[in-house]
């Protein structure tokens, strides 16, 4: 009876979601949906059968919890993004169009899974988002690879995404912590002047904080530098007294301490409270970036601070015009990864355009195709111009807000641009330089 | 700084030792005496291995967040001892009491301590509501434990999800400074999660004796152990039945505003993450035991922090739980309870 109802249920969403070829596969057991693992870098681009379709995107973004500071402006950009490729498509002459729904994923992987499941009963065949690495692995296994629907998150830098088990349904517009990581080295050997200072490293118990600091740990260690640690904090414990003891003891040159907001209030707190720790001499990344330190972190935890984010490139066209058209449509201040959830919306539909379907499946074949060379490069300014080319079969790069993406095999981004930030004594963030960095071959 | 500190120490300290003194000649010298026993010898071997001042400071670290898991369990120790209910909404009546803080302190500008008072009133009020909406006509109606539990369990999401339609999920403090602290010999503690500690000893202490030594106390302990007898002799059940949540639910109310006025910040979740933590403290002690909530909550505490001069300091929940679970093998009624408790 159950199993019966379940794969009734089953059956259902894979016909919702099976569009074209696939319609036999509720008969079969072994489903062969796995032939979409096949990466396609070197597939020649050909015209697209159909140019007609509406392609539903979903936007998973963190409206609320640890995130939630990142949600409106993500929502806001996956907004304009389809604003502009609608737009473009009408000076094109192609009629295939966008749309986005929204679903709140609380910044919590449960909660992301239950949002991604109901946009894609919802319709959404590509999603953008989620934000948190956690969330993404959580959805790339359960949901994005099993539905075949593809996920591109503007902001997962887990360096463990890279190797997931994915089928190819799982692309970032952000750089892996790998490459991030490796850009805080050489921001705190720069500002230090040197390697001579034992750095005292903690982290976040959790994909990201875990990730990142030892990913830090090595890149230091490889400069010829001496750490301590890294302590390691379960992100839900009501006080960090003992563990901020151990990060402050043996008095360290500078700590590199990865977080987000809502668990560095409490260790932030447990921190100060040692007398011996101090913001000045803390280096942290993107988790603790805002623009402006929010008022459930004691401002001793956090002025003074630096860091690296991913950040867009300053100069050139394509990010003022981006910048334009955030501000013109006003709400929503800029954030960090904006402008990479934007790209995330953006991929989606060139990448359907370009698979002339709006089948996951085949909407995940043509992402690397259309992010990274060979083809026609094209940009933000001449959309309408790229996708005429999609839609006449001819092979491009699209360059996006954030940089050239260029999604390699893991459909990780091969270049990105960091931000080098402080905290004034305002509790205000400035940004003080930014530099590109390239994934080692 | 130490110079005020030191003094206002010392009543908590004398009144713990009375305590102590008080149980062991009150014949518990069994489980007390075998628990202190272990403590000592414990504290004394890490002592040796990673001296005086990392293991004293990790105590006072451990008697802090024991506090936190003390006070939060009286309240559901005493619901259950009185009302055999195992009440999962009890974390949520936690969340409630710091947000109400939250509402008068930061949203109508009094001072913490008129709004801890407001929201012991608040918590207490729903703790009677659910009483008299829910606990009492399913009372009434002979509900089963099962029916009772799954209903505290549907309060819990009610209340939580309550409090994130009116107040969202973003994280909200109240207006205390967080990170003050003071030093006693060497050793330091947060001037807020002092006076917490303080405040939530003497709480405990206060109850305890008022259990033991009241009039309503006794009915209350009466109502414990057998519902019908009690009211055969005479006691109104009713009335004592509405004081326990007046106390239980109180005293949840001033465990959530003392809590996150200590840690900082608050977030509809507070008191979910802290209810399984609650009732271990609960079972540690021995359930229905306000003493043994007192006891295995501390304990609970400072097994986690010593832990982490030994371990890893992600692995401290594991410990306590660990604890928690040799303690039950050993001792199936906990620490303090009685045998004929444990059905």
């Amino acid at each position: 009876m159950q199993a019966g109802s379940r794969t009734r249920r089953w059956c259902a969403v894979a016909a919702s979601v099976a569009v074209l070829g696939f319609a036999g596969a509720c008969g079969d057991d072994d489903g062969d949906g796995g032939t979409a693992a096949t990466t396609s870098g070197e597939q020649a681009a050909q015209v697209p059968e159909d140019t007609s379709f509406q392609l539903q995107i979903g936007n998973l973004v963190p409206l609320t919890g640890d995130l939630s500071p990142f949600g409106p402006p993500g929502r806001k950009a996956a907004d304009l993004a389809v604003e502009q490729l609608n737009a473009a498509a009408r000076e094109a002459g192609v009629e295939a169009r966008a749309a986005v729904e929204h679903a709140d994923t609380e910044s919590n992987p449960q909660a992301a899974v239950q949002a991604a499941r109901q946009l894609i009963s919802g319709g959404a065949r590509c999603l953008a988002g989620p934000w948190a690495s956690s969330e993404t692995i959580a959805v790339a296994e359960s949901v994005a690879a099993r539905q075949e629907t593809p996920i591109v998150s503007p902001s997962s830098t887990d360096a463990g995404i890279s190797e997931l088990d994915d089928d190819g349904f799982v692309f970032r517009t952000a750089p892996s912590d790998t490459l991030q990581a490796r850009a805080l080295a050489d921001v705190v050997e720069r500002e230090l002047g040197g390697t001579d200072a034992t750095l005292s490293l903690a982290a976040r118990n959790d994909a990201y904080g875990q990730g990142f600091i030892e990913r830090f740990q090595a890149a230091w260690e490889e400069k010829g530098g001496r750490t301590t640690g890294p302590v390691l904090y379960d992100p839900e414990q009501p006080s960090y007294n003992s563990e901020a003891g151990e990060i402050v003891a043996g008095r360290p040159g500078a700590w590199v301490i990865i977080d987000f907001f809502e668990t560095y209030g409490r260790m932030g707190a447990s921190l100060v409270r040692t007398g011996s720790f101090d913001a000045g001499r803390l280096f942290t990344a993107d988790g603790l970036a805002s623009d402006r330190i929010p008022d459930t972190i004691p401002a001793r935890a956090l002025v003074g601070a630096r860091g690296t984010r991913p950040g867009t490139p300053e100069s050139g066209e394509v990010i003022r015009a981006f910048a334009r058209i955030y501000a013109d449509a006003g709400g929503a201040p800029r954030q960090t990864f904006d402008a990479q959830n934007f790209d995330a919306t953006m991929l989606c539909y060139l990448a359907a355009l370009a698979a002339g379907s709006d089948d996951g499946d085949d909407i995940a074949e043509q992402m690397q195709a259309v992010s990274s060379p060979p083809g026609t490069k094209f940009t933000l300014l001449n959309l309408a111009e790229g996708i005429d080319l999609i839609a006449r079969g001819e092979e491009v790069d699209f360059d996006g807000v954030t940089g050239p993406i260029d999604f390699d095999a893991n459909g990780d981004p091969t270049a990105a641009t960091y931000e080098i930030y402080r905290y004034d004594p305002q509790g205000v963030l400035q940004v003080e330089g930014q530099f590109e960095a390239r994934a080692a071959e | 700084m130490s110079g005020t500190a030191d003094p206002a120490l010392r009543p908590g300290r004398t009144a713990r030792r009375g305590w102590a003194a008080g149980r062991l000649a009150a014949a518990a010298r069994g489980p007390l005496g075998v628990t202190l026993g272990i403590v000592v010898a414990v504290g004394l071997a890490l002592t040796v291995a990673y001296g005086l001042h990392d293991v004293a400071q990790r105590g006072v670290n451990g008697l802090v967040t024991g506090t936190y898991f003390a006070l939060g369990a009286v309240g559901l120790t005493l619901v259950y001892g009185t009302l055999k209910l195992v009440n999962f909404a009890h974390g949520d009546l936690l969340t409630f009491g710091a947000y109400i803080a939250f509402l008068v302190n930061v949203t109508w500008g009094l001072p913490v301590v008129a709004a801890a008072l407001l929201a012991v009133v608040a918590t207490a009020l729903l703790g009677v509501l659910s009483e008299r909406a829910m606990w009492r006509p399913m009372r009434a109606r002979g509900a089963g434990l099962l029916q009772l539990m799954l209903m505290t369990l549907g309060l819990a999401f009610v209340i939580r999800y309550g409090i994130q339609l009116a107040w969202g999920t973003q994280p909200r403090r109240l207006d205390v400074d967080v990170t003050a602290s003071v030093s006693v010999l060497g050793l330091r503690i947060g001037r807020t999660e002092l006076i917490v500690v303080l405040v939530g000893m003497a709480t405990l202490v206060a109850v305890s004796a008022m259990l033991r030594a009241t009039s309503l106390g006794r009915q209350m302990r009466a109502l414990a152990d057998s519902m019908a007898l009690a009211e055969v002799t005479g006691i109104d059940s009713d009335r004592v039945v509405v004081a326990t949540w007046l106390f239980a639910a109180g005293l949840a109310g001033l465990a959530g505003v003392l809590y996150t006025a200590a840690i900082g910040s608050m977030t509809p979740n507070l008191g979910f993450f802290l209810l399984l933590s609650l009732f271990s403290a609960v079972i540690l002690g021995g359930i229905g035991n306000a003493y043994g909530a007192l006891a295995g909550g501390l304990l609970l505490g400072i097994a986690q922090e010593w832990s982490t001069l030994v371990i890893d300091p992600r692995w401290k929940v594991a410990v306590g739980f660990a604890i928690l679970v040799i303690v039950l093998i050993m001792r199936p009624q906990g620490l303090f309870g009685r045998k004929e408790r444990i059905a």
